[in-house]
């Protein structure tokens, strides 16, 4: 009963991994950019200084970045440990090898110390590099991206050279992105070193089985402390739930994780529409020099001839004409002319 | 460390020195040379202060960050005031000399070499704008004529 209640806690979060890695995989690229926390810190170097976003980013990737510090800051890093794609398939591929008898790589606590400062120094380089173009950089490199968008032909190789070198280093260690090269995971397992919720060890009743410290799946050994204090630790709760029954004393880290990851998957599916609902604009926002007369008519939901009347259009005029492009046909009627048409709701009627 | 980590700890470092060259290797860059400034890098949003009566070249560098875009460079548009940046239009403060053309510098990246003369004072704001469903590009310059 108890074991199939671990077993149980495993399929959990296995499922919630699934879901979120299947969904983002479904995602255009378009959006796939507004949902990316990473994407949400890149941009700030930006609004600091111009109050502005980095292209391709918008108000979404802000709401995820605050959604998941405020969150990494109650329970430490949850979303690495059970929301990022990236995360989950190098799991997936490390627990395959395990099964196939792949021969792991144990890397020493000074060799593992030292390597976790390369995460820190992509995102110095991330943050510098960004501040100095305002562009979305990372892009060109990123495995994240890589791994969602494989098929469509749009990743640059060296994104896909990093995937695969990855998901390749992922049979022999786990979470070698995560441990190592994360800028995501640098900034979250510093925040989380600060959470107030850790994992704890069943203090007095210990017997030392080793359980927790093989389920681990960022190689941390938590029979060996009081407390789990490492910024490694991803929350993902196998620790506490590969835990004897009769040692365990608590599943307090993965339940609050639990309950934090289907709030972060909420906000998730929740983000791409930030721009569009509540607001009382919206109308006028989704109108654009790009709309085309017949998309106005579709969006004001006015008919075409009241539209060409108000744009001082003939009638019969191309429909199919972007309104940025209707200068082209009368130079007057510049883009700032038309929009100042649209936007005089006295005119609009 | 044994043998073994020193070969996966070189692999990662590796990983990290590309990372770090692609880095640096934008989607748009732009950069102007004229009476008082040469090959000057510009960064999206900010003010750069021309010379009444100068002459200058703005240099567009597009390098694609998702491959095989279907939006060809030439389908950039630059908007000054929100009007479109044309030839000899001398209403325009920022006065376009030539047509805008973009030459393929390599099979991701083009460039667009623009002449413009800065004729009046004043702030002039030049959008360049990039329209697709993967997020696009939007960004403006500021001209500011003195």
């Amino acid at each position: 009963m108890n074991r199939s209640s671990s077993l149980l806690s495993k399929r959990v979060r296995s499922s919630i991994q699934a879901i979120l890695f299947l969904s983002a995989l479904m995602l255009p690229v378009g959006i796939f950019h507004t949902i990316c926390p990473m994407g949400g810190i890149a941009t700030l170097t930006r609004l600091f200084s111009q109050g502005l976003y980095i292209p391709k980013t918008a108000v979404a990737n802000i709401v995820l970045l605050t959604g998941v510090l405020i969150t990494t800051l109650v329970a430490g890093p949850v979303f690495c440990g059970w929301l990022c794609p990236l995360g989950t398939v190098q799991e997936w591929t490390n627990a395959l090898a395990r099964r196939v008898k792949v021969p792991q790589v144990r890397v020493a606590h000074n060799a593992e110390r030292m390597l976790k400062i390369l995460r820190y120094l992509v995102l110095t380089l991330i943050l510098y590099a960004t501040a100095k173009s305002f562009n979305l950089v990372f892009i060109k490199a990123d495995p994240y991206y890589a791994l969602m968008h494989f098929y469509t032909g749009e990743v640059a190789p060296l994104a896909l050279v990093i995937l695969l070198t990855t998901l390749g280093a992922s049979l022999f260690i786990q979470r070698p992105w995560c441990r190592w090269l994360c800028p995501l995971g640098a900034v979250l397992s510093f925040v989380g070193k600060f959470s107030i919720i850790k994992v704890r060890r069943p203090s007095g009743r210990c017997v030392s089985c080793g359980a927790c410290s093989k389920a681990c799946p960022v190689g941390l050994d938590p029979s060996a402390e009081e407390r789990v204090v490492s910024s490694t630790c991803i929350r993902c709760g196998l620790c506490e739930t590969a835990c004897p029954p009769k040692l365990r004393t608590t599943k307090h880290a993965y339940s609050v994780s639990l309950c934090i990851a289907l709030l972060l998957m909420a906000l998730f599916f929740l983000a791409p529409h930030l721009g569009t609902v509540g607001d009382g604009n919206a109308q006028q926002e989704s109108v654009s020099m790009q709309t085309t007369l017949i998309g106005l008519q579709t969006i004001t939901g006015r008919p075409i001839a009241e539209i060409l009347a108000l744009l001082e259009l003939p009638e019969g005029y191309d429909t199919s004409t972007r309104l940025v492009d209707i200068e082209d046909d009368f130079e007057q009627k510049s883009w700032l002319w038309v929009e100042e048409r649209l936007t005089n709701p006295q005119k609009m009627r | 460390m044994g043998f073994r980590q020193y070969r996966f700890a070189l692999l990662f470092l590796v990983a990290l020195v590309s990372i770090g060259g692609s880095l640096f290797a934008c989607e748009m860059e732009f950069r102007i040379s004229g009476p008082t400034m040469t090959d000057m890098r510009i960064l999206p949003g900010s003010t750069i202060e021309l010379a009444h009566d100068g002459a200058y070249t703005l240099q567009v560098i597009f390098a694609e960050d998702h491959r095989a875009c279907k939006i060809p460079a030439e389908e950039t548009l630059f908007m000054l005031d929100k009007q479109k940046w044309r030839v000899g239009k001398t209403e325009q403060a920022v006065v376009l000399q030539e047509p805008i053309l973009w030459t393929e510098k390599d099979k991701l990246t083009n460039v667009a070499t623009i002449s413009l003369v800065a004729t009046n004072t004043g702030k002039r704001v030049l959008n360049i704008i990039r329209t697709c469903s993967k997020g696009g590009y939007d960004e403006q310059i500021i001209f500011s004529v003195v």
